[in-house]
Formats: C-alpha cells, structure tokens, sequence
C-alpha cells in the first residue's frame, strides 16, 4: 500500500479499508486528498432529488392507456368475424331456443292433443 | 423477485408486475436525470419516458447479456443525451430543484449559505464537463451500476470509464476547493 495506491483509490471515489483509512488519517498529503473527497461526496449527496408522489401511479396509468389502446388498435386491425362475436353467439343461440319452442308446439298440437280428443289410447 | 423473473412474469402478460421494477428504480433514474443537470419536471417526464420505452420493449430484454440495471440505464442515457438535450437547454436544474438536504440541525445560516453555495459551484461544475466525461461519471455515481456495465453503456473500454471518473471528480473537486478558498 503505498501514497499512490490510496490516492488513485480516492480520485477514483472507491471505498478506504481500514489499513489504508489509518494511513489517510496520519499522513498530510493523503488525508488531505480524502477530506476533499469526503466533502465532494457530501455534496453529491446534498444533490439527491425527490422522487414525486404517485410517480408510479402515473406511470402504471400512462401503461395502461397505452395496453388498452394497442388493444382496440389491434381490432381494428384484426377484425373479429361475425361468427365469432358474442352478438352472433346470443343470436344463434336465441333462434335455436325459438325453433325448440316451435318444435314443442308442433308436438303438443300435431300428436298429443288428437290422442286426447278420442279419448285417450286404444 | 428477482429482475429477470419480474421481466418474465410482465412478459408473460402480468402488466401489474411492472410497478415493482417502476418502485424499484424509480430513485435511481431520477438521481441519474438530476445529476445530468435536468430540472425536476423534466426528469419526471424523462424517467417516465424511460419506463414507457421499457415497458414496450421488454420482450426484446436478454438477462444473458447484462443485468435489467444496464439495460435501462441504457435507454435512460440515450434520452438524456438525445431528445433531452433540447429541455435541458430550455430548462436547466433550478437553484431550489435540489435542496442540501444534509444540513444538520445545528447549522447556522452562514454555514447553510456555505453549502448552497458548494452544491451550486458542483451543480454547475457537474454542467460543464465534457458530455463523455459527463455521462459515465453520473453513471458511475448512481452506484446501481459496476463500471463494467458503464463502460457496456459508455461503449468504451473499462480503463477509459476509470479515467473518465478521476477526471471528473478532479474537476469537481476543483470546484469545491474554489468554494473553500473563497471563505
């Protein structure tokens, strides 16, 4: 460990072990360069900023602006078929309850109700 | 979680994960804009800018070639020294934008004046350096980052990043020595 080494250390703003930190501390030209350096960081320090608050909040917002509009541009592009949409599905699915209704109907009409006129089974 | 295991799980499709990385280097990116001498509204919009640029390409984010940290980092400096440029020009950091929070109780109002006038003279100390010696020293001085990944940032060499930072600093210190002779 010599003056150079720890100089170099301290312009490069790395960290002092103990032996070398016993050194800065009894020779002038080392302790010198290290104060500085201690006063350099402090100040360093003194320019932290402040996050502000709801930083992410605004950040999650602004993401999920933009995951919704990369969603509905999508579609736009993509188009979903007719067949596939939901309108369709409920569509379908009410013609085929109305033709069971109607087919319902017809049976009651066509084969029970005569059974019933002549009187039930032979 | 883990950096790359967050990436995975956004990735994947878990958007909500996203606002721990936000929650994670949020502080980080912010000290890295102040200290490129940006004002407090132009490094919100500028951190902001670089987790939206992230968040749209994560999926192209390799963990086998460096850490999350470098990656946005990466695109942190870009923005500052490309599209920044033009608002750091029209909005330099504020004198109270960074206020010296390490005053003690004890301190008097000359002693405040003496370290608002040392944070100034490195404030604008920090302004003058070359942009190369500029960028990797307040890379450097995130400490989120090994100097390896700043000089994978820097593109330059490991020794170059070392002689960047002592230069720097002496530059700074300067700056601070003017401020103690001035007493």
């Amino acid at each position: 460990m010599t003056c150079t080494e720890i100089q170099q250390k301290l312009t490069h703003g790395e960290a002092l072990d103990e032996s070398e930190r016993t050194h800065a501390l009894a020779c002038a030209e080392c302790g010198a360069l290290a104060s500085s350096c201690v006063l350099l960081d402090a100040t360093l320090a003194a320019l932290e900023p402040e996050v502000p608050e709801a930083f992410a909040d605004r950040v999650m917002a602004s993401i999920a602006r933009e995951v919704g509009q990369h969603g509905r541009a999508h579609e736009r592009a993509n188009p979903t078929p007719w067949y596939e949409r939901r309108s369709a599905g409920l569509l379908l699915s009410s013609a085929a309850a109305l033709v069971a209704l109607v087919n319902v109907a017809r049976f009651i009409a066509v084969v029970l109700l005569p059974v019933r006129s002549f009187g039930g089974a032979p | 979680m883990e950096d790359a295991a967050l990436v995975q799980s956004i990735v994947g499709g878990r958007v909500d994960a996203f606002r721990s990385l936000v929650v994670r280097y949020e502080r980080p990116l912010f000290r890295f804009f102040a200290r490129f001498g940006f004002a407090s509204a132009a490094q919100e919009d500028l951190a902001q800018e670089t987790f939206l640029r992230a968040f749209r390409s994560l999926a192209s984010f390799d963990p086998e070639r460096g850490s999350l940290a470098a990656w946005l980092f990466t695109i942190a400096r870009n923005l500052a020294t490309d599209e920044g440029g033009r608002i750091r020009q029209q909005c330099r950091t504020a004198p109270s934008d960074t206020a010296p929070d390490a005053r003690s109780e004890e301190d008097g109002p000359a002693e405040l004046h003496e370290r608002a006038e040392a944070v100034a003279r490195v404030r604008r100390a920090l302004e003058e350096l070359p942009a190369a010696l500029h960028s990797t020293f307040v890379l450097a001085e995130i400490r989120d980052l090994s100097l390896k990944e700043v000089a994978a940032i820097e593109g330059c060499a490991l020794g170059t990043v070392k002689s960047r930072v002592h230069r720097a600093r002496e530059q700074l210190r300067a700056a601070l020595g003017a401020t103690e002779k001035s007493r």
